[in-house]
């Protein structure tokens, strides 16, 4: 349960290429793709209160629009999150599978689930209700994105969130109320190859 | 007439006059007292106030109070249109409409400093609150895991949510803090927001109802507001949008004005209708002015004296009230027909010789109207008293005044004089071919009819909303996950933390029926406010395991070991957390200490009638743990009335029989059968028609008893006498008039009531002449009573 939110934020971050909708971030949505498939390796930089050092992760991740996401991180140890439209699963170091969400277990597990979904199917209007958003648009194609969350619920877990890119997102910067960020670079963005059969079977 | 008699008889009109004189003294009392009551009316609506309160114990009580208590006076709204932004346009738009009116007030919007205040005020309790599915996963957790767990939320992009990795490195706080949260509902854009099942949006709203429901005039202005919001927010959602509406305001104000419309039906109906009748019979002004005074000086007295002893008047008792119009005039139209009959008797030497009868009807009428009492129902012990006092100060008026006041000679009427006469050409049963074979056919129907009736203890019979209302009801309870108030578990205990402790030993236990797919979850104070015994039961896991993952990850990432905050013993009471803002809906769960012992409520959510039987016995075994059901409890104290009345409808019958021996004795039998025929008739009616045989139709066969044996025994005691049958006639009439218009009532009790009394009083009427001894031979009863008249100088 503890990833549902992060996992928001991938969703988010991953699928802004949202139909056109509201008036802040029309611009931004114009300038991004809207891919079936996304594939990406990910570089992930922490910065912690009461650590000396940055924590830094690395890995790959697999989108498929219509059916989920799979985070997978590689270093420094492996473990994998997938999002599919029913569930929410955790794959531990140890190979250990847990069930963060279950849509069917109760209809306060469907939201969270549904909630999820909507982001990664493209649908905008969700998570533009519980953001304020403020873009800035550079000439080169470039853009930058900033959510500030609306409700207390959010406002709790972060402080703000900063989005750049160009077609696809780039860059992502979240800040935390307890002064945490963590700052994470895609790389080598692709739209192919689809997703093999082993891939989609995972996200089914 | 001896002089002794004469003086004796001089001194009782003495004391007659100043009786009457003292009577008015009362009813200008009366008249005040009714100035003052319907200046601020204290009348009840709530249909649950009819039935009986828990009177074991006062804890049950205390709950059942609770319960019903939380939910009076809130209206709740859902709105839905196609999408969330036209939804919260809707939302807004409708709760502007509500506000430029006075009738109800928007709830506080959730107060968004309330979150962040509770978690601060949980803060230091932290390690002693975890979730089943937490306690679970580090009671089987091996350290690596514990590692693997920590170092996986130290990477996630994410950090710890709530606070610093350090303080919770397994991340178990906000998991904690989403289990709360619950029921799929969430904050956003200022409004309130639940998502259904289908994945469809809703808007909920919250208003407080403002004013009383009871309004006399039949208006439903929470109705009306809501109605109006309703077009406009359809208006600016642009057409399409689903609304659904409950609350208990709202049952009461259709209660209300559907009351308000079948009081000023019956009431009114059966009023003119009396008036009518009197008119028709007497033609003159004078005894439609009396009959009419003395029924509102009963209504007055009854009023009076019902708020006097229940503090306020049920609706129902009212609208049940309005039909006694057509019962108590039976006084007043005897006096005047017996006038009509014999006008050389002065007033008060008639109203001497007709005061045994009179007293004896009133006698059996309220005696059966006192019947209904006895069943602890607070609505039929109200109906009882209510009955009762109109029946009497009627009575009263009649005798005291009537006399004094009625100092007309009577007029003949055509209309009088030709039911009078109708009497003698009535058919009379006799015992020969014609009468054997309609004895048959009675007798056929009424066996057939009774094998065929059906008796029922369905609580429903009382409920009469608006299907609508409760369709919407239906759907808000499903949308909001909301627990049902009728069945739940009564948790006690020495003090509070045993009763926690029980709380807890009955959630494990629930949460197997949860998993076997028989509930969908429950409501107890101690999943957020564990027990103290819990609280370090789990502080024992969480302490050391957090520990180990701060010291493994630190030594894995060559930090420092991380200097940890401590925090305090287990020591998160109940009575502090429940002052929490965000703890109002556990509030109303925690009765706390109730004569001598502490309490709780825990309250179960999607509980089907399917697997009721098998939820009920999940405390058993777990000491404190009751389980309550309040349908089951309310339909069998139906059924244990139903058939305690049974019983006492027949001894009634035997009584009356005996009684009815002694003063008629060979004759009897003519007062006793039409009213027997008649029950068994109607009986037989409910048992053709498939209408299954309640409590309420129990009762109203008590009243059949106590109102249809008069007619009998007006006909018996005044042989022949057309006067005694024109009496009866109008008496009877009003009677059905009034009972027929009960039966349009559309709470589903009164109307059987109404129906059982229309047909049985009917039958009476009709077979009651059937059944008056031959003319030609003169009755021993004739013989034996003394001439009515003989008195008159």
């Amino acid at each position: 349960m503890i990833l549902w939110r992060a996992l928001l934020l991938f969703a988010l971050v991953l699928t802004l290429a949202m139909p056109a909708h509201a008036k802040e971030g029309d611009g931004v949505r114009a300038r991004l793709a809207k891919p079936a498939v996304l594939r990406g390796q990910f570089e992930q930089q922490k910065q912690l209160q009461g650590f000396r050092n940055p924590l830094k992760s690395s890995g790959d991740f697999l989108l498929l629009r219509d059916r989920g996401i799979a985070w997978n991180t590689r270093q420094p140890f492996a473990s994998s999150t997938r999002l599919t439209r029913r569930k929410l699963l955790a794959t531990m170091p140890d190979g250990s599978t847990q069930v963060l969400v279950d849509a069917s277990a109760s209809p306060a597990m469907a939201a969270v689930n549904a909630l999820l979904m909507a982001l990664v199917a493209g649908d905008l209007d969700a998570l533009a209700t519980r953001f304020t958003l403020k873009e800035a648009l550079r000439a080169d194609g470039g853009w930058s994105l900033t959510l500030q969350p609306r409700d207390a619920a959010l406002k709790q877990a972060f402080s703000r969130i900063v989005l750049d890119g160009d077609r696809y997102v780039r860059g992502v910067e979240i800040v935390e109320p307890a002064g945490d960020r963590t700052r994470i670079r895609f790389s080598d963005l692709r739209e192919t190859p689809p997703a093999t059969r082993q891939e989609a079977a995972q996200l089914e | 007439m001896s002089e002794a008699a004469a003086s004796s008889a001089s001194a009782g009109g003495r004391a007659w006059r100043w009786l009457a004189w003292a009577w008015l003294v009362v009813v200008l009392a009366l008249g005040l007292q009714q100035v003052m009551f319907w200046r601020a009316p204290a009348i009840d609506t709530d249909i649950m106030a009819l039935l009986p309160g828990a009177t074991e114990d006062a804890r049950l009580a205390a709950a059942n109070q609770r319960l019903s208590d939380a939910v009076t006076g809130d209206v709740v709204v859902l709105l839905s249109a196609p999408d969330w932004q036209s939804t919260h346009t809707a939302a807004r738009t409708f709760a502007s409409a509500i506000a430029t009116g006075r009738t109800l007030r928007m709830d506080g919007a959730d107060d968004a400093d309330a979150l962040s205040r509770a978690i601060a005020f949980h803060a230091p309790h932290r390690q002693g609150l975890l979730t089943p599915a937490q306690r679970q996963w580090l009671r089987s957790a091996t350290p690596e895991a514990i590692t693997d767990m920590a170092m996986a939320r130290l990477y996630a992009p994410v950090g710890s949510g709530l606070g610093r990795w350090q303080d919770d490195p397994l991340g178990l706080w906000p998991a904690w803090w989403q289990a709360r949260a619950g029921q799929g509902m969430q904050q956003r854009d200022g409004l309130v927001a639940v998502r259904d099942a289908a994945g469809r949006d809703w808007a909920l709203l919250r208003f407080r109802s403002a004013q009383p429901a009871f309004r006399l005039d039949g208006d439903a202005p929470l109705q009306e507001t809501l109605d109006a919001a309703t077009r406009d927010a359809r208006k600016a959602a642009g057409g399409s949008l689903d609304v659904l509406r409950g609350g208990v305001p709202l049952h009461a104000e259709a209660a209300a004005s559907r009351a308000a419309f079948e009081v000023n039906t019956i009431g009114l109906g059966s009023l003119f209708a009396v008036l009518l009748l009197v008119w028709l019979a007497f033609r003159s002004l004078r005894p439609i002015a009396l009959v009419g005074a003395s029924l509102l000086v009963g209504l007055a007295a009854a009023i009076a004296v019902t708020s006097w002893i229940f503090g306020q008047v049920h609706l129902i008792t009212l609208v049940f009230g309005a039909s006694l119009a057509g019962v108590a005039e039976d006084y007043g139209i005897h006096y005047f027909a017996c006038r009509q009959g014999h006008p050389e008797v002065p007033p008060r030497t008639m109203m001497r010789s007709l005061l045994p009868a009179l007293a004896l009807a009133l006698l059996t009428s309220v005696l059966a109207y006192m019947a209904l009492g006895i069943a602890p129902f607070p609505g039929l012990r109200q109906m009882a008293v209510f009955a009762t006092t109109a029946l009497t100060a009627t009575f009263i008026t009649a005798v005291l005044w009537f006399p004094w006041l009625d100092a007309g000679t009577p007029r003949h009427s055509r209309f009088a004089a030709r039911i009078a006469v109708s009497l003698a050409h009535w058919p009379r049963w006799r015992p020969n071919l014609v009468g054997g074979v309609l004895a048959l056919l009675a007798t056929v129907f009424i066996g057939g009819g009774l094998q065929r009736l059906q008796a029922s203890d369905d609580l429903r019979g009382l409920q009469a909303s608006p299907p609508g209302l409760l369709r919407d009801e239906l759907a808000i309870g499903k949308l909001l996950g909301l627990p049902s108030p009728a069945q739940y578990f009564l948790v006690e205990g020495d003090d509070a933390q045993a009763v926690l402790r029980a709380e807890e030993r009955l959630t494990a236990a629930l949460q197997r029926q949860v998993d076997a797919g028989r509930l969908q979850g429950w409501r107890a104070v101690s999943d957020s406010l564990p027990s103290l015994q819990r609280q370090q039961a789990d502080r024992d896991l969480v302490i050391p395991a957090e520990k180990l993952a701060r010291t493994r990850v630190a030594a894995m990432l060559g930090e420092p070991s991380p200097a940890t905050t401590t925090a305090a013993n287990a020591s998160l009471q109940v009575e502090d957390g429940l002052r929490q803002p965000l703890a109002a809906p556990l509030r109303p769960l925690w009765l706390g200490k109730v004569d001598g012992r502490h309490a709780s409520i825990v309250l179960l959510q999607g509980l089907t009638p399917a697997h009721l039987a098998a939820v009920a016995t999940t405390g058993q075994g777990i000491e404190g743990v009751r389980w309550i059901d309040r349908t089951a409890t309310f339909s069998g104290l139906l059924h244990h009335y139903r058939v305690q009345m049974g019983w006492l409808l027949l001894a009634g019958y035997a009584a009356v029989g005996l009684a009815l021996l002694a003063r008629f004795r060979r004759n009897a039998w003519r007062a006793w059968v039409p009213t027997v025929l008649a029950a068994l008739l109607s009986l037989a009616a409910l048992g053709w028609l498939g209408v299954p045989l309640q409590l309420f139709g129990v009762l109203a066969q008590l009243l059949l008893l106590g109102l249809g044996v008069d007619y009998g025994i007006f006909l018996l005691e005044h042989e022949g006498d057309g006067a005694s049958w024109l009496a009866v006639c109008l008496g009877a009439a009003s009677t059905l008039l009034a009972f027929g218009l009960l039966s349009l009532s559309d709470t589903p009790a009164l109307h059987g009531f109404g129906l059982t009394l229309l047909f049985g009083i009917g039958l009476v009427w009709l077979l009651s002449p059937c059944f008056r001894p031959h003319a030609s031979r003169p009755s021993a009863a004739r013989l034996r009573v003394a001439h009515p008249f003989s008195e008159a100088p």
